[in-house]
């Protein structure tokens, strides 16, 4: 492949890369927004459904940006040469990234309660109390873990920006 | 279920990867606490997904989360 075009695939690559981790963070604000409702036990149960299917799919949706952004990013740093852990600020995105992991794992068990439950609930469940404790005790559980991700995302991303280099002089773009 | 699949299939692979990728650069260019976290997240990471790989691929049901 020639410069030009091996070049071109790499910042394409990399614009890859950044727009998927904006689309997980603000699709991680949609389903932040959409969970408020759901939790609310006087809510309208219907609306309440509607809406955790809306926030299961788009917790979809960031399951799979999320997993995906790891092999774009190795494929970038194939792409420009970069051994995977070299310089210091890359060796802390990574770190980032894998306490990112840590949170994805701990969220896990609770993930799915609130669709579970207002199933349970729309079904004719007699424990409605009980369903709809667990849900508001899940997510506000996890909340801690959803900022710290949230928090992660914008460092990593900062990070980034500030090293961002011109492959032509190799000075730094933002600094 | 995929989903669930691929996301534990991806903690094994991505967490032995980059464990030992951070393993190799700490032996070639020494252990910073950069790459000495990353190796010991990512190797822990990759390792607690081997039994939940195992019980994937065995088709053997999780035991339900407590919490």
């Amino acid at each position: 492949m020639n410069p030009g075009a091996w070049h071109a695939v790499e910042i394409a690559v990399r614009g890859i890369h950044a727009l998927m981790v904006a689309a997980w963070l603000l699709f991680d604000f949609i389903v932040y927004w959409l969970h408020f409702k759901i939790k609310d036990p006087n809510a309208n149960l219907a609306e309440r459904i509607e809406r955790a299917r809306i926030m299961h799919g788009v917790d979809g949706v960031v399951a799979y940006l999320f997993i995906f952004t790891l092999p774009v990013g190795l494929a970038l740093c194939y792409l420009t040469n970069t051994p995977v852990f070299t310089t210091a600020w890359l060796n802390w995105k990574h770190l980032m990234y894998a306490v990112i992991i840590v949170a994805a794992i701990v969220l896990m068990p609770v993930s799915g309660t609130a669709l579970r439950n207002l199933k349970a609930i729309q079904a004719g469940a007699p424990n409605v109390d009980e369903l709809n404790g667990q849900i508001k005790r899940d997510m506000n559980w996890g909340m801690p873990f959803v900022f710290v991700i949230w928090a992660l995302l914008i460092v990593m991303s900062l990070v980034s920006v500030f090293n961002i280099k011109c492959p032509h002089c190799l000075n730094f773009i933002f600094r | 279920m995929f989903l669930l699949r691929l996301f534990w299939l991806f903690v094994l692979i991505g967490g032995w990867f980059m464990g030992l990728s951070a393993l190799r650069a700490g032996f070639q260019t020494g252990f910073g606490p950069d790459v000495l976290l990353n190796s010991g997240i990512w190797l822990a990471c990759g390792a607690y997904a081997v039994p939940r790989v195992w019980r994937m691929l065995s088709g053997t049901a999780a035991k339900p989360a407590a919490h």
